[in-house]
């Protein structure tokens, strides 16, 4: 008797902890695109939180959505374009965190009379199969560019063997590929000039998560704050321990391209003026997000700040 | 002057023919001395002899002295009256063996 | 230390050694720069062409590879499409693929979604090989959505076949595979794509296999410039060629990696702490490069390497070479430093000194020679200077004894005629030369002088000799003759006959009578004398000429005759006097003579002749004589005037020679007072005793002085006034000898004194002025 109500309790506690676990998958492979995490895990200060985080990454087949929505994990970070169509479409999340400010995107032309987005008129345009695409194909319809897009998996190949006449990037990971690749002199053309500035990373929860337990939901937001200023102050060492993440990992990773990216994240989490990083969640892009989806018809309704963020903030 | 020397047996007879003075009297000196040895006798004959000064009289003290001290014979003869007062004035006459 | 080390450097084998090294040095530094420089440029263009052709190789082999790849899918794809209804045929395909080529792992065929309605979205067939068999599958599924592979997409979009980027293999095992895909069309539109995959395993071991040089690694890079080859296995797919040359900042890669890239080939420079270079060619099949690197270092190592040889062998080969050439040349100098000392040594007057032996070689050989040549004639002159020298210390001995046989010859006493108290004569000689041509001579005969003054033509030996037979010939001529006249032609015919040598004799002789005052003369070509007046006048006698004697034998010489006042001096010269030069060659002259005569004529003969001498000297002063000087100066006297006294005077040299002056003196006195002989005898030796005690000891030794002895007669005495200009020195202080004492008591000194004493009368010494005066009386 004893040993089976041991036996439960313990089985419930199990579960309790096990319950608790965050399993935490950033939205792409291991890079420095998520350093803060890897520095707040490393540095303990989930653990100082009283959290137990996992962090798994996906698979180059596989998107941090998906296993969000398979219940493989239960925090992600994901984009606020696709965070709010995705809630328009009844996703169940909460932005707990914001980290980056500005958008990373821009489009690197394969020619040179291909200078600005009119220019992509009818064009193959690299994209990736699993990313951005929303708000690829509504720039693609609000300029009425008829893009033929291309969906890519990882590489640049596509671009370098010139199978497309341009192709979508981030800032901090395929524009460095190619930039790397003999293409130094190429002149990227970013969305945010073109009014599409739309803050992209934050955390998110499950709502589930998040309603049983806010506390350490929120903690883990704060942890991972602290390791991302941490990150801003010491980007050396940040980058020596998003290094150790990448090979632990057995990943191939350049030490430049992380550096690279880890120098783009930083700038994009800062604040135009200031210069430092904000981590907040803007009202008035909120509005304009909203605004360019339902526009597009791609949501029926406004998805309020309140509503991304759980009504906490 | 003239200084003429024979040998008769054992004795040199010096004969002395002119001045003797004080030009003359070392040639007198030097002529002798050969003579002077150990035993010799020698005899200064005057014959010829016009006039003595005292640096004839001084060779003749000499001759003397020398050959007293390695007992040889000293004889001087045929003194003129010139010559002789000389010898007497000066106490020569006395010492010497005047014959 | 110092010195040393100067001489050592400054020292010729030194020199000559340092200048061989510099001179060898120079020119092995420039061959070898030279063939070092060459062998560069060959090695260099070797080496290029050597890492080119291997280059070129590995890659033929890959193209090969890829090229039969190329076929084998090409061929198969001639198959499916024959087979293209038969779906399950595509296996069949793909295994014999496998089965035909062992270098492809794995193969598909990959069609279009619904191409075959019944088989779906991913209808590909794959075989693969596993463990030495080759199975079977599907390629695409849920997972693996193909189409959107860039082995499946990018062929699609380029409408051609594509070699894809290498990737790592699914499987893991850091196996590389690349992919050929190869798109089939049906009517032109896209169906299926045939892909053979192939590992790079066997590329990346011939890359890696190119063993060019000790230090060179070899790299291959794809499309966008990633590593597919590198040593550093890390960069392998992660890193870029690109990103490589962006972090070193090296702009020279960055080219390179361009010009790879663009699929060019060639060679790159480039500073990788030292000069490298990259030679490249492209694997145009799949748009990959392999490059291999080479340092310079590697390249020129052995160039280097044998340089380095040359060199170590030759430094110290050089070293050897100057110590080689030092000693050598020190060696074969050594005979010189040899000679050195032997010169010395003949210096030193050593003329036998032993000369260095060595006569190694051509050189020393004639040193040797000329050293002892010189040895020789030094050797013979310095005997022949020695017997020169003998002979002329000879000759001049021989001279001096001529001087005095010619000396001998004119008469030197003076005054000559004490007794005469007419006449006062006073003559002097002196020779230019030990001997010389000058003569006098002058003698009384029946109350007549006859005089002669004369000068030979020349001087020295030859003027002497001619001097002494005229000096001879004119006592023996003059004798008995009355007419001047005839003395000089009796002297010109001995003269002119057997004068070979054509020396001649100026003369002037005179006969003097001094009953009637005349002088009667005859001049052959000699100055004319000079007669002062008994009133201090000067003036020249008139005279003729005539000839020299020894030249005419038949000339006709002519008398003259002039009255000669008492009182009047007649002043006799040779042309030495009035010709006697000064250092700038102005002569003494006759107006100096006449005045100077007529200055003094109140004065003796002795002091006129002295005054002129004294002027004549000052004259000349440092000027040599270069002629003989003779004066005669005559006086005839004023008997009247003379007052009656008995006065003699002598005047004799502090030599004792002049003590036969003295006894001349003493002679003529006794003589002419007529004293008995025992007295004159006395007197003599009273006399002699005190000159010979002046002569001795009043003067300092080696000093000539006179001596004067007068002799006064007055009342039945005789005075004597012996006086000196020595030092005081009173002889009757000396302490009169004992003369009782024997012979062996006896003193030699203070004999002379005593005799003195003992002779004479009365002995008084005065000190007057510097003069010691010792008065003598004796007694008549």
């Amino acid at each position: 008797m004893r040993r089976f109500l041991l036996t439960i309790l313990l089985s419930l506690l199990f579960t309790n902890s096990y319950a608790q676990q965050i399993i935490f998958t950033p939205q792409w492979l291991p890079q420095s695109q998520f350093a803060g995490y890897y520095v707040a895990q490393k540095l303990g200060y989930y653990e100082d939180a009283g959290l137990d985080v996992v962090i798994e990454h996906t698979s180059s087949s596989d998107n941090a959505q998906n296993r969000l929505r398979e219940g493989k994990c239960n925090a992600i970070t994901m984009n606020l374009f696709d965070a709010i169509f995705n809630i328009d479409q009844g996703m169940k999340v909460v932005n707990v965190l914001q980290t980056a400010l500005h958008t990373g995107l821009v489009i690197v032309p394969r020619n040179n009379d291909i200078k600005t987005l009119k220019d992509l008129s009818g064009k193959r345009v690299g994209i990736w199969r699993t990313h951005y695409y929303e708000l690829s194909q509504i720039v693609n319809e609000d300029y009425k560019l008829n893009i033929e897009w291309i969906p890519f998996v990882q590489s640049v190949n596509l671009y370098i063997s010139g199978a497309v006449d341009a192709t979508m990037a981030m800032i901090y990971n395929e524009a460095y590929h190619i930039y790397a690749s003999g293409f130094e002199n190429v002149s990227f053309i970013s969305l945010a000039d073109y009014g599409y500035d739309f803050p992209e990373e934050g955390v998110y929860f499950t709502k589930e998560y998040y309603e049983k337990y806010p506390d350490k939901a929120m903690a883990f937001a704060e942890a991972s704050r602290r390791g991302w200023e941490w990150t801003h102050e010491h980007p050396d060492e940040a980058l020596d321990i998003v290094m150790e993440v990448i090979e632990k990992e057995n990943m191939p990773a350049g030490r430049q391209h992380q550096k690279w990216m880890l120098n783009e994240i930083l700038r994009l989490q800062c604040d135009a003026e200031s210069g430092k990083p904000a981590f907040e969640l803007e009202e008035e892009k909120i509005a304009q997000i909203n605004e360019l989806l339902l526009k597009y018809n791609r949501i029926d309704k406004v998805i309020t700040k309140s509503q991304i963020t759980g009504g906490q903030r | 002057m003239e200084i003429n020397i024979i040998k008769e047996n054992e004795t040199s007879i010096v004969a002395i023919v002119g001045r003797l003075d004080t030009v003359t009297a070392p040639e007198l000196e030097a002529a002798v001395k050969p003579y002077i040895n150990n035993g010799a006798s020698i005899v200064f004959d005057c014959e010829k002899l016009e006039y003595i000064s005292s640096a004839g009289l001084r060779v003749v003290l000499s001759t003397h002295k020398l050959l007293a001290a390695c007992a040889g014979q000293f004889v001087i003869r045929n003194l003129n009256t010139e010559v002789k007062s000389v010898f007497d004035i000066t106490g020569f006459s006395k010492i010497l063996n005047i014959i | 230390m110092k010195d040393s080390r100067k001489r050592l450097l400054s020292s010729l084998s030194t020199r000559l050694s340092l200048f061989i090294l510099a001179v060898t040095t120079t020119l092995m530094i420039v061959i070898v720069a030279l063939n070092y420089r060459s062998s560069r440029d060959l090695v260099e263009k070797e080496s290029i062409e050597h890492a080119q052709s291997v280059l070129n190789n590995t890659i033929l082999r890959i193209d090969n590879v890829l090229n039969s790849v190329e076929t084998a899918v090409q061929h198969i794809s001639l198959m499916v499409l024959d087979n293209i209804d038969n779906p399950d045929y595509m296996f069949e395909v793909t295994r014999l693929l496998l089965e035909k080529n062992s270098y492809i792992s794995g193969s598909a065929v990959a069609f279009e979604p619904y191409f075959y309605k019944d088989k779906g979205l991913f209808y590909s067939p794959f075989s693969y090989r596993e463990n030495g068999n080759i199975l079977d599958k599907q390629l695409g599924t849920q997972d693996y959505d193909y189409h959107y592979m860039d082995w499946y997409q990018i062929p699609k979009l380029l409408d051609k076949p594509y070699w894809s980027e290498p990737y790592f293999d699914q499987g893991g095992a850091d196996i590389i595979m690349t992919t050929y895909s190869y798109p089939l069309y049906i009517e032109g539109k896209l169906f299926a794509i045939i892909t053979a995959d192939i590992s790079l395993e066997s590329f990346t071991e011939q890359v890696n296999s190119i063993q060019t040089y000790p230090n060179s690694y070899n790299l291959m890079i794809g499309r966008g410039g990633t590593y597919l080859v590198n040593k550093d296995t890390k960069a392998i797919l992660n890193k870029t060629m690109f990103e490589d040359a962006m972090e070193s900042g090296d702009d020279v890669i960055f080219k390179t990696a361009h010009d790879m890239v663009d699929g060019k080939r060639g060679m790159a420079e480039y500073y990788h702490g030292e000069k490298s270079y990259l030679f490249y060619a492209p694997v145009h099949a799949t748009g990959w490069s392999v490059a291999v690197n080479c340092m310079h270092s590697d390249i020129f190592a052995k160039v280097d390497d044998m340089r380095n040889r040359v060199m170590m062998v030759a430094l110290p080969g050089l070293l050897l070479l100057v110590i080689l050439c030092y000693l050598l040349i020190k060696y074969t100098m050594r005979p010189l430093t040899e000679f050195a000392q032997s010169a010395l040594e003949i210096a030193k007057g050593n003329f036998n000194a032993r000369l260095p032996r060595n006569k190694s070689n051509y050189e020393m050989r004639t040193l040797h020679n000329s050293f002892s040549h010189m040895q020789r004639s030094l050797q013979s002159y310095i005997d022949e200077l020695q017997i020169t020298t003998a002979n002329k210390e000879r000759i001049e001995s021989e001279l001096r004894i001529a001087r005095d046989i010619q000396m001998g010859m004119v008469p030197k006493i003076f005054p000559p005629f004490p007794e005469r108290n007419d006449v006062d004569l006073y003559a002097k000689l002196i020779p230019a030369k030990e001997v010389g041509g000058d003569l006098y001579d002058f003698f009384i005969e029946d109350n007549k002088m006859y005089i002669i003054i004369g000068d030979v033509s020349g001087k020295g030996v030859p003027a002497s000799l001619v001097m002494a037979v005229t000096c001879r010939l004119f006592r023996t001529v003059a004798s008995n003759v009355l007419d001047p006249s005839a003395i000089v032609k009796s002297l010109n015919d001995a003269l002119s006959e057997s004068n070979e040598s054509n020396m001649f004799c100026t003369a002037f002789v005179g006969i003097l009578d001094f009953e009637t005052g005349i002088l009667r003369y005859c001049n052959a070509g000699h100055n004319p004398p000079i007669i002062v007046s008994n009133e201090g006048k000067a003036s020249l006698l008139p005279v003729i000429s005539n000839l020299a004697l020894g030249i005419w034998k038949e000339f006709d010489f002519e008398d003259q005759e002039i009255k000669i006042e008492k009182g009047t001096n007649i002043f006799l010269y040779t042309d030495g006097v009035n010709e006697a030069e000064s250092s700038d060659k102005e002569l003494y002259g006759e107006e100096r003579m006449l005045q100077c005569l007529s200055n003094h004529y109140k004065k003796s003969p002795k002091d006129i002749v002295e005054e002129i001498f004294k002027e004549i000297k000052n004259h000349a002063r440092n000027a040599e004589q270069n002629d003989d000087i003779t004066m005669v100066c005559c006086t005839l006297l004023d008997t009247d005037s003379q007052t009656a006294c008995s006065e003699r005077k002598l005047v004799m040299r502090n030599d004792i020679a002049d003590i036969a002056l003295l006894a001349d003196f003493v002679e003529k006195l006794s003589e002419e007072s007529q004293l008995p002989m025992d007295a004159g005898f006395k007197l003599n030796l009273a006399l002699e005793e005190a000159v010979s005690n002046v002569m001795k000891y009043a003067y300092p030794e080696g000093e000539e002085h006179e001596i004067t002895l007068t002799v006064k007669i007055d009342a039945g005495k005789m005075i004597f006034e012996l006086s000196d200009t020595g030092k005081p020195f009173d002889p009757t202080m000396t302490e009169a000898p004992d003369v009782t004492l024997s012979a062996e008591e006896r003193s030699i000194g203070g004999l002379g004194i005593f005799l003195v004493k003992n002779i004479m009368q009365s002995v008084e010494y005065h000190r007057v002025g510097n003069r010691n005066i010792l008065v003598m009386k004796y007694k008549l």
